[in-house]
């Protein structure tokens, strides 16, 4: 049984073309990605990864190309709570008058009544979701009193109390404490084993190598997709960034 | 002796006004315009539509006229256009490449003066530039009736989806990706916003209007980090601006209008000064005490 | 689909607006048309020439003195505000044609001058010959009150003034201006002997005139009637609630039986002041403009009629209660 549950796929992408008012973003993207499957996405900033997940969460129409998420429409997808969706840092308000409760009870929305007024087994779910981002002490603090890292941690709850079997990360790592690092790459684990699939954004070379069993390099479209191991040439890598030496890129690393 | 002769000042000074019928009326008809459009601010400060604000209660004017004119009531003409300006703005962003600050600026400075060219071509018995300021003091029955039906839906509509909205103006993304109608709340959200500035212009007029729509938000939002706390103290600094301003326009002899409007503003100052977080003098305090 | 909606809806909107402008103006040029029929039909004897004034109740009196003999036309149309109105291109054409622009003066036509000095045209100041009377409060305090045609005593003043201005323009037609003058003041002043009979029968202590405007100083001077308003001049200085406290105080103390407003502006305030003071309202008053077509004040001489009928209706009704 949980074999075949492996087996399907989370989400089927099939070249997907997006425009902005006839300006392409993307075009003829191909993705598909197993359960318990983490894929990394690298590109340029501009090279269409914010787009993907756009693309992926329904905020953008596609022009083109089908996507079906656990073998389902979008629609359908998004009743089912299916994707969750954690931003960068800086495409949140830092001063809006929310604290960590309450957006980890975002999560819980989508199953709530119309007055989102929540039940016992929602609010079971958001202590649960904290609990394991280890900010039981930050439940009732406004997000604009938490650090980078803590933020971060935040809207990973969200995501769990959400339950989604799919996680969006943009820029997972970017601007976090060591202590962060490590809770995020250890929940990336036992995502992974509940049968979660990632797919995050990152420019930090280091942790594609570390996390990613996939990648996937976007420049616009899909420059190369597959297994990390495989695709994630300093050839691929070059063309994805437009020419720039890998060394550059890897820095002191390589 | 002092304090008695105190006491009696003091109640007079209560008391006087609102032995009239028409001020007790003002009263609350203000508070309850006021309130609505306090609730309704707290969204849109957070979602940053002030000048959205701006935008719809001038685009309002030319709907007025025009419902003047076929003699259907002043509310749904204004309903009409202020609804139909948010889509024209909505529709030449999506369309072009002009920013949103400079659609909005350019559509409803267009409506506005569509609303003055009509001005000067329907003639009428009553003189409608009178509707840029309006007067608590002389609102007719009839639209007390209308001003308390509106402010109820408003009321409404806002309490039912308040966490919607809050979730929309806070991250529409998460909203979008866990299946909620995020169109419906941006036009649930302009509705409102239309709908208060039809009532809101009855007490203080078209121009007074934005201050209702934005000031009493603004003031919140320097004092609370928490989104509950942000709409009451919101509608309590409007239901107070009302009071204080009113009384101030009986005893001042000054026009009701831009003296609850002027309250609010002087709030919004002493807040910005004082709060106990945001304030001015609070981050002078921090500092010193670091050093 | 849902933008092509809405890009249709805006498209409607615009449109229904434009269009409600355009019927308006319609209305009017078919009004002008059948007008230049009717020249042009007179114009084989002579070409008319226009005399432009700024207000239509001006221009109702002029036309009675001047007869056919000239086209006399108004800026401001019925119904229209006249403190603040905007000129028109229109308008400035209208005025290079004109012999004569002729004004009310004491600061009523808030835009004549400007006007008068972009064209090459004489202008009749009724004020030059009239005593003023000052407006008392308010930042008008001072200036003089402008609305001296209201009282018929003074708009048998304005015939004679326009009379000799009238007859210096063209003394050809002065003992025809003369014979028109004198029957149309006689219907004036028939008014105002109807009013002050009617006043006479008015006990002293209530013969107060209460209204929104302060627009009545001359009319309640006339006739000896006492004065009282919600704001002295025009709503733009806009009414407070402790001007209509005092109000309501006199009305309550001096048992002031009706209280009226006027037609151009919004008369709840003061039908407020009638629910609370158990005062019975009167109705609208006409004060800057005539009514517009088939509206109960064409002429100078109904508006008269219109007005003064308004005020003794008021007292008689609340008088019987």
């Amino acid at each position: 049984m949980k074999s075949m549950e492996f087996e399907k796929y989370r989400i089927e992408a099939e070249n997907i073309c997006v425009d902005y008012n006839g300006k392409v973003a993307l075009y003829d993207a191909t993705l598909r990605l197993k359960a318990g499957q983490i894929c990394g996405l690298v590109g340029m900033n501009g090279a269409g990864k914010t787009t993907f997940f756009n693309a992926l969460t329904g905020f953008v129409n596609l022009s083109k190309g089908k996507i079906r998420i656990n073998g389902e429409t979008l629609k359908t997808s998004q009743k089912d709570q299916a994707v969750a969706y954690v931003p960068q840092n800086e495409g949140i308000d830092a001063d809006f008058p929310v604290n960590v409760w309450d957006i980890v009870m975002m999560g819980r929305y989508g199953s709530m009544n119309i007055f989102r007024s929540p039940r016992e087994s929602d609010i079971q779910a958001v202590k649960n979701a904290i609990e394991r981002v280890d900010l039981v002490d930050y439940s009732f603090t406004p997000i604009g009193d938490l650090s980078g890292g803590q933020r971060k941690r935040t809207f990973l709850a969200r995501a769990i109390a959400q339950r989604a079997s799919i996680l969006l990360l943009d820029e997972p790592f970017a601007g976090v404490d060591i202590r962060t690092e490590k809770l995020i790459s250890e929940l990336f684990l036992q995502f992974k084993n509940e049968g979660k699939t990632i797919l995050l954004s990152t420019h930090d070379m280091i942790h594609v190598r570390e996390f990613c069993d996939l990648v996937l390099l976007i420049n616009k479209t899909v420059v190369a997709y597959g297994d990390t191991s495989e695709v994630f040439t300093p050839e691929n890598i070059t063309s994805t960034f437009g020419g720039m030496s890998p060394d550059f890129l890897f820095g002191p690393e390589s | 002796m002092d304090g008695s002769f105190l006491t009696i000042d003091i109640n007079s000074f209560i008391t006087e006004p609102i032995a009239h019928e028409f001020m007790r009326k003002a009263i609350l008809i203000s508070i309850l315009i006021t309130s609505v459009c306090g609730l309704l601010s707290s969204f849109l400060t957070l979602k940053g539509w002030a000048l959205m604000g701006d935008a719809v209660s001038h685009a309002v004017m030319p709907g007025v006229v025009v419902a003047y004119a076929i003699g259907v009531p002043l509310s749904v003409g204004a309903f009409v256009f202020g609804v139909g300006s948010v889509a024209l703005i909505g529709f030449i962003k999506h369309k072009s490449r002009i920013k949103e600050d400079t659609v909005i600026g350019l559509v409803f400075t267009g409506f506005f003066a569509l609303g003055i060219v009509l001005i000067s071509k329907i003639t009428s018995d009553i003189d409608l530039m009178h509707i840029l300021y309006g007067t608590p003091l002389g609102i007719p029955l009839s639209d007390v009736k209308q001003t308390i039906f509106i402010s109820f839906l408003v009321v409404l509509l806002l309490s039912i989806f308040r966490k919607d909205l809050m979730l929309y103006c806070f991250d529409p993304r998460h909203a979008k990706t866990i299946g909620i109608n995020v169109s419906f709340l941006h036009y649930l959200l302009l509705t409102c916003l239309s709908l208060a500035a039809v009532v809101g212009l009855q007490a203080v007029g078209i121009v007074l209007v934005v201050a209702m729509l934005i000031t009493p938000g603004a003031t919140a939002y320097l004092l609370t980090d928490k989104f509950d706390e942000l709409s009451i103290i919101s509608v309590l600094s409007s239901i107070i601006s009302s009071l204080i301003g009113i009384y101030l326009s009986y005893w001042l002899d000054i026009a009701p209008g831009g003296s609850i409007v002027l309250v609010q503003t002087f709030i919004f100052l002493f807040a910005f000064l004082f709060a106990p977080r945001y304030g001015i003098f609070k981050v002078k305090k921090l500092l010193s005490s670091s050093n | 689909m849902k933008k092509n909606f809405i890009f249709i809806f805006s498209c409607l909107l615009f449109i229904f607006s434009v269009t409600a402008c355009k019927n308006n103006s319609e209305i009017q040029n078919s009004n002008t048309s059948n007008g230049d029929e009717l020249t042009n039909k007179t114009r084989i004897k002579k070409e008319k020439e226009l005399l432009l004034v700024s207000f239509t109740i001006l221009e109702d009196i002029v036309r009675n003195i001047v007869g056919d003999e000239f086209k006399v036309e108004s800026i401001t149309k019925p119904g229209m505000e006249v403190h603040g109105y905007q000129v028109t291109p229109s308008d400035l054409v209208r005025g290079s044609k004109a012999i004569i622009f002729i004004q009310n003066g004491f600061g009523f036509e808030l835009w004549a001058d400007k006007f008068v000095s972009n064209l090459n045209v004489e202008k009749i100041t009724i004020a030059n010959n009239l005593e003023p009377m000052f407006i008392s409060e308010d930042i008008y305090k001072g200036k003089p009150n402008p609305h001296a045609w209201i009282s018929p005593k003074r708009g048998i003043l304005y015939v004679d003034i326009l009379l000799e201005e009238l007859s210096n323009l063209d003394p050809e037609n002065r003992e025809k201006f003369k014979k028109n003058a004198q029957s149309f003041k006689n219907k004036i002043q028939k008014i105002d002997e109807d009013f002050s009979l009617f006043l006479n029968t008015l006990p002293k202590s209530k013969r107060y005139l209460v209204s929104c405007e302060g627009a009545f100083s001359y009319l309640t001077n006339d006739y000896g009637l006492k004065e009282a308003y919600l704001w002295p001049v025009n709503a733009e200085s806009q009414i407070t609630p402790k001007r209509m406290a005092k109000v309501i105080n006199l009305v309550n103390e001096k048992q002031i039986p009706a209280v009226f407003c006027e037609s151009t502006v919004n008369s709840e305030s003061q039908e407020s002041v009638a629910k609370e003071t158990g005062a019975f309202f009167g109705g609208n008053l006409y004060v800057d403009s005539l009514s517009k077509k088939n509206g109960p004040a064409e002429s100078y001489l109904e508006m008269l009629e219109y007005n003064l009928g308004i005020i003794k209706n008021g007292f008689n009704a609340s008088l019987k209660n």
